[in-house]
């Protein structure tokens, strides 16, 4: 694996799901429809961060510290309308604003735009992987359902959310501490692992999309 | 202070690895988890088919034999006691003169009511003459009674009545059921009945002209389940498919 791993294979690889979810678009329920958003958002901040950095040659920081905040957001969402409860759905909105607080503080007294958002990635990996654990507890307290659980989408966009964020959980919270103190190639080997995870999430979310029924 | 050493490259490695292995054991050990109890939750569920299937077929079972009794006591206590009656009355008319009133057809039409509602409930002819000629008392009866034309076509000859009596008696009752259904709500006019052998099975169909039944993803009826337990029964399972006019069943023994 090279950089091209990364600066071409994982970025393409979010074609996939993508176009799984166009394809499938009239069998996706409301909750899977946040996932395509996410997916959509991502590719295209991370179009434009491989614009600006690839060819304008400047600093894409910021697009990260963006990402982050949006990336949350959206996740807050979907568990907002997997769950679907009423009385608890204000959580996730304060969860959502609070953490959009946190970006805005971090971003002005603690990590410039300029650098990589280890902090605000560390906590939304924390988040993202609570909210997917609470869907598992869900699912295993969950008697009534008679599907089995390779029949349901959402398990497999947990899955990914799961995996993911616990594989780059320790890369996130490292990530401005190996940069100075590892190789290059050291480097490029660890951000290659990420983006092998990144692309494993792609893979369940395509496989959550095509079992998406009507 | 000793001066750390460790390979932070290695460090965050392991640290990944680590975190990313427990999260997919996690995943794999629920996934196996969810299956077994998907698994236990699918057997139980057999089992409580399994239970009411057994409880239908006992029904069925105990309906066939309470109907053999009711049947023989009408033909031979019932009927035997109408015959007596028919005979007393004939020396009875004989010796008061002038009482010739028309007692013979009434007596007689009860007779005739007695047997047919016997024979309905159990047909004696089954184990005497086998299905094919039982059939064809059957369907004589309906063409007779001119509410609908069925029409029977046995390619299997002798055959249908080497099926041995349970089996004999379960296709009959379908065959009657579906019949009953036709008159009652089909508004047919013509029944056609084919017994024919394919791939190594018996196989018999059943098609009207009628109005035909909706295919809907519902729980069949009490008539449809009665004719499904009777054919899981003797093991055989009948198919539906979809025709253009009328109703169509097939039959595979």
């Amino acid at each position: 694996m090279n950089s091209n791993f990364i600066g071409v294979v994982v970025p393409i690889s979010i074609l996939l799901p993508l176009c799984m979810a166009i394809f499938r678009w009239r069998y996706l329920h409301a909750a899977a429809r946040y996932i395509f958003l996410y997916l959509l958002v991502s590719a295209a901040i991370n179009g434009i961060a491989i614009l600006v950095g690839k060819f304008l040659h400047r600093n894409n920081m910021p697009l990260v510290h963006i990402l982050t905040a949006a990336e949350v957001l959206i996740f807050l969402f979907y568990y907002k309308t997997l769950f679907g409860h009423a009385e608890k759905r204000k959580l996730y909105l304060v969860l959502g604003g609070l953490f959009i607080l946190f970006c805005g503080l971090n971003a002005l007294f603690f990590q410039s735009i300029y650098t990589y958002s280890s902090y605000t990635r560390s906590v939304e990996a924390l988040i993202c992987m609570l909210l997917a654990l609470n869907y598992f507890a869900r699912l295993a307290s969950d008697t009534e359902s008679s599907s089995r659980i390779i029949h349901k989408p959402d398990f497999y966009f947990n899955a990914g959310i799961f995996l993911y964020f616990s594989g780059a959980f320790m890369l996130f919270i490292f990530s401005n501490f190996i940069i100075t103190s590892i190789s290059r190639s050291n480097f490029y080997t660890i951000w290659n692992i990420h983006g092998a995870l990144v692309v494993l999430m792609y893979l369940l979310f395509s496989i959550g999309f095509i079992v998406c029924k009507k | 202070m000793q001066k750390v050493t460790d390979n932070i490259f290695l460090l965050v490695l392991f640290a990944m690895l680590g975190t990313f292995i427990l999260a997919s054991s996690f995943i794999f050990f629920f996934m196996r988890y969810q299956r077994r109890i998907a698994l236990q939750k699918e057997a139980m569920q057999k089992a409580e088919l399994d239970h009411s299937d057994q409880l239908l077929q006992a029904t069925l079972l105990s309906q066939e034999e309470e109907r053999k009794r009711i049947g023989r006591d009408l033909h031979d206590d019932v009927g035997a006691s109408l015959s007596n009656l028919k005979m007393i009355m004939s020396q009875v008319v004989e010796t008061v003169p002038g009482s010739k009133t028309s007692y013979k057809p009434l007596i007689d039409n009860i007779i005739t009511t007695v047997r047919n509602i016997s024979h309905s409930l159990s047909p004696p002819g089954l184990s005497l003459f086998g299905l094919e000629s039982t059939l064809h008392e059957l369907f004589d009866n309906f063409n007779t009674a001119g509410t609908v034309k069925v029409s029977f076509d046995n390619e299997l000859g002798e055959k249908l009545d080497s099926l041995g009596e349970q089996a004999a008696l379960a296709l009959y009752r379908v065959i009657q059921e579906l019949l009953s259904n036709t008159v009652k709500h089909a508004q047919a006019s013509e029944v056609l009945i084919r017994c024919f052998e394919e791939a190594g099975r018996h196989i018999i169909t059943y098609q009207d002209n009628g109005k035909g039944i909706q295919v809907t993803g519902k729980k069949p009826g009490m008539g449809m389940q009665n004719i499904e337990a009777r054919l899981r029964m003797i093991q055989a399972h009948s198919e539906m498919p979809a025709v253009d006019k009328g109703f169509f069943i097939k039959i595979i023994i």
